[in-house]
């Protein structure tokens, strides 16, 4: 008697051990899955706007990265812009817009993103009000960048980490290094994982999306 | 030592401790993992909470997947494992879900603090954790927990684990293989561990068998020590207790009022006089070392003493006790009384002669028996008066049936109509000429013949009657005449017997009291068995009849009750005996008196003489029988009974009190 409710208990716990297992890898699963979904990027970037092509630097390559200042997953975007800017010395300048509505005081963009993004070395930071940067290159995920080349021309497009928030290695990052370094990639685009700068309605129609799958 | 380590029962025991100890590690980290567990979870939420709180969208923002992760994920992973750590500390699917969970843990970290390479320190840290358990199988789980992670990212987010968008099918090797390194090392740590543990289970065996062994040793040296300091106390005490007696005993001599002489048996000096003697004759202790019993005795000479003391130097007697005189030393003579036997003291033979001072004896004697002489004559007068006693009370019991007997032939007499006859006489007389015409014409004539007839049946009615009265009073008479014969003999202690027929001796004494009887309008009920007749003094046995009849009248006199009733049975009891019994509906006997109720001199009655029931349970006794009384109490009447023998045989011991259990309740 006593032997089979122990058999029946143990039996149950195993059951619920199995449950929990699955319970976890689940939940495991959607949170990996989650972090590795990138946002929408575009195929054609359209000319820079006249205010940033102003800023282009001559003789060298010219990043702008998009940042929303409050998106968790865009520190990890900065964290591998300052290592680009490390490995890459004189031979890139950067340029951050932080997404600023324009009813919002100056405080809303000014948080700890923008100072930490501040202090890498040529990176200058600047306000993107109502997106309207953003909206008119097409932009609408954190932390997408673009990269210009001496000449002008658009020769990267896409993120700098390898999921969201997540640093380290990543194909983005080396593509940047490679071309600013060496001229060459085997990638010139990459999926970016970042919250929305703008809202649905206020990015660009007709753009086409593609996802890191 | 090998022998030992060989032991069957000493490998059954390292085994026992093994497991014990290794239950208790795993258990003990079992409970750590469980704190562990909480901690990472609150640990989660605040990374969560810190690093990613919300997600936006433009200006617009919700909760973090990561807030909900790190709440719910976390709690999954945690919950689980500290319920196994309570409810199933010690087991293998507690240390496996654990190790599961702590890896997954290791991603979830990963994952909140945003891939951070110190995050990744969490899995090896967890995995050395891990090893506490000392079991290579649950490294494995987690190991394999961590390789299939990175497997399965490598298979659908390569970019995610190794920065690269194609998957290499060697990456998560070089990744799980660091984990496989840090296995090789705590693998080879918990095998030491394990065998390490087995070797002090071994040695905490030994230890505790040696133990054991010694502890028994110290168990019965303590034993025999104990028993030793028990027998040693014993005798210690036993010695003391000696000691102290011959102490006491040696003071108990000292000081006594015996006087105790030990002298010499050879040269006959005293060598010891307790302090008793000492007072007694006058001496100082100094002045009684040359002295000898001889100059203390007035009465023995060297002689005598020797002839004395013969029967114990020779062995025919141990001790010798003789009456002698002691002359102080102003010359004073007192009795003595002397017991005097041989001893041995500090190696000598010596005699000792204990010695008591019987002056106040002499006296008391002379005196006792002065006050015996004055006893035996006190008990003398004390008898007489009880025989007087006796007479007068039986004689008054008697004199008051003579009393109602003379009252009513004097009643009779006052009341006779005998004083009828001369004026009857005065009318013959007057008529004696005409007497023929007289009774045959006259009216009052005519009535005469009938008058004469009746005045004659009531003349010859009450001299029947003062017959019968005066034959009663013959029978008190006679029976004053007895009572006095009876106390006569009772005091010269001889009595006579007689044949008699007990109902007969029964309606004797209710015919002495009948005139009480009737005058109190007693209702008497007569209960007879066929007993025959039996050998007493009639006299003895009537005087006891009489007295319970008389006490039965008194009591149903002194009650108010509606019933008026004497029952007298006469019945066979076993043993030859016949039994008398005189029961009343009278005022009854409370409990406390029915135990003294024949004590010579109580009584209830206040011109009661506490007599009658005294002296009747001494003649039953004398006659070999006895009396007893029994009542329910006041109001409730209360039985006599009084047992005679058949035959009766006088003691000769003179009267007794009645046996306390033949009064019964």
């Amino acid at each position: 008697m006593n032997h089979s409710i122990h058999n029946k208990s143990a039996h149950l716990l195993l059951l619920g051990a199995a449950a929990w297992l699955l319970l976890a890898l689940t939940g495991t699963i959607v949170l990996t899955g989650y972090s590795n979904t990138a946002g929408a990027v575009a195929n054609t970037i359209p000319p820079l706007p006249e205010a940033l092509s102003a800023r282009m630097a001559t003789g060298r390559h010219t990043l702008f990265i998009f940042v929303h200042p409050k998106c968790p997953c865009s520190r990890a975007s900065i964290s591998e812009l300052a290592r680009l800017m490390t490995a890459c010395h004189e031979h890139l300048d950067a340029h951050a817009y932080f997404f600023q509505p324009a009813d919002q005081p100056n405080s809303w963009s000014h948080t700890g993103l923008w100072e930490a993004t501040e202090r890498i070395p040529r990176v200058t930071v600047a306000q993107d009000i109502d997106g309207w940067n953003a909206r008119s290159l097409q932009i609408g995920t954190s932390g997408e960048v673009l990269l210009y080349g001496p000449q002008g021309d658009l020769v990267f497009h896409g993120g700098i980490t390898s999921a969201r928030g997540h640093e380290g290695d990543n194909i983005g990052r080396t593509a940047v290094e490679q071309i600013v370094l060496q001229q060459q990639s085997d990638h010139s685009a990459t999926p970016v994982f970042g919250c929305s700068i703008l809202a649905p309605q206020d990015t660009c129609c007709d753009q086409q999306r593609e996802t890191a799958q | 030592m090998t022998e030992i380590l060989f032991d069957d029962v000493h490998d059954e025991r390292t085994e026992t401790l093994y497991q014990e100890q290794l239950r208790k590690l795993r258990s003990g980290t079992d409970r750590i993992f469980a704190v562990l567990m909480g901690f990472q979870w609150i640990v989660g939420i605040a990374t969560a909470v810190v690093i990613s709180p919300r997600t936006w969208i433009g200006e617009t923002s919700s909760v973090h997947l990561h807030v909900w992760g790190a709440v719910l994920l976390g709690g999954v992973l945690s919950g689980f494992p500290i319920f196994l750590a309570i409810s199933h500390p010690g087991t293998k699917l507690t240390r496996h879900s654990i190790a599961v969970a702590q890896m997954l843990w290791s991603a979830l970290l990963i994952h909140l603090s945003g891939g951070r390479i110190e995050t990744h320190f969490h899995v090896f840290g967890s995995l050395a954790f891990i090893a506490f358990y000392r079991d290579w199988r649950v490294l494995m789980t987690a190991t394999v927990v961590v390789a299939a992670d990175h497997f399965l990212r490598g298979v659908y987010w390569p970019q995610s684990v190794f920065g690269v968008m194609v998957e290499s099918p060697w990456r998560w090797i070089e990744h799980a293989g660091w984990a496989v390194f840090e296995d090789v090392i705590l693998v080879v740590s918990c095998f030491r561990g394990t065998r390490e543990a087995r070797e002090i289970s071994s040695r905490q065996a030994l230890l505790e068998r040696t133990n054991e062994r010694i502890e028994q040793e110290v168990s019965e040296r303590t034993l025999e020590l104990r028993a030793a300091n028990e027998r040693l106390a014993g005798e210690i005490r036993d010695r003391e207790s000696a000691e102290a007696r011959e102490t006491r005993l040696g003071r108990i001599i000292e000081h006594s009022l015996n006087e105790i002489y030990v002298f010499d048996r050879h040269s006959l000096k005293f060598c010891e006089v307790n302090r008793g003697a000492l007072r007694n004759l006058g001496y100082s202790m100094k002045e009684m070392y040359d002295l000898t019993p001889l100059d203390l005795k007035p009465k023995h000479t060297m002689d005598s003493f020797v002839r004395l003391i013969e029967p114990l130097v020779c062995g025919a007697e141990e001790v010798i006790p003789f009456e002698t005189e002691h002359r102080r030393k102003d010359g004073s003579l007192y009795p003595v009384e002397v017991h005097l036997q041989l001893a041995e003291w500090d190696s000598r033979d010596v005699f000792v002669a204990i010695i008591l001072d019987i002056s106040e004896r002499q006296k008391l004697q002379s005196e006792r028996d002065r006050i015996q002489t004055q006893l035996v004559e006190a008990s003398r007068s004390a008898g007489m008066a009880e025989i007087a006693t006796g007479i007068l009370h039986n004689v008054g019991n008697v004199l008051n049936s003579v009393n109602v007997s003379a009252n009513m032939i004097s009643n009779r007499l006052t009341t006779s109509r005998v004083t009828q006859l001369p004026k009857i006489v005065g009318l013959l007389d007057e008529h004696a000429e005409d007497l023929g015409t007289f009774i045959t014409i006259d009216e009052k004539g005519q009535r005469l013949p009938g008058y004469l007839s009746q005045l004659s049946d009531v003349l010859v009615a009450d001299c029947d009657t003062m017959q019968s009265e005066f034959e009663s009073i013959q029978n008190n008479i006679d029976h004053i005449k007895e009572i006095v014969q009876v106390q006569q003999a009772y005091a010269q202690r001889s009595g006579v017997e007689e044949v008699i027929a007990v109902t007969e001796l029964v309606e004797m004494a209710l015919k002495i009291n009948d005139a009480a009887l009737i005058r109190h309008e007693i209702e008497i009920v007569r209960e007879y068995d066929d007993v025959g007749p039996i050998v007493a003094d009639k006299h003895l046995a009537l005087q006891i009849l009489i007295n319970l009849i008389t006490n039965a009248k008194n009591a149903i006199d002194e009650h108010d009750g509606d019933e008026r009733r004497l029952v007298i049975r006469v019945t066979r009891c076993p043993g030859d005996h016949v039994g008398i019994e005189v029961q009343d509906s009278g005022r009854g006997i409370k409990p406390e008196n029915l135990i003294q109720i024949f004590t010579h001199g109580f009584t209830t009655r206040s011109e009661g003489h506490g007599f009658g029931l005294h002296s009747s349970a001494n003649a039953a006794v004398e006659m070999g029988g006895s009396l007893s009384v029994s009542s329910d109490g006041e109001g409730q009447g209360a039985t006599f009974f009084l047992k005679l023998p058949m035959k009766t045989v006088l003691s000769a011991a003179g009267f007794a009190e009645p046996d306390a259990e033949a009064v019964t309740a």
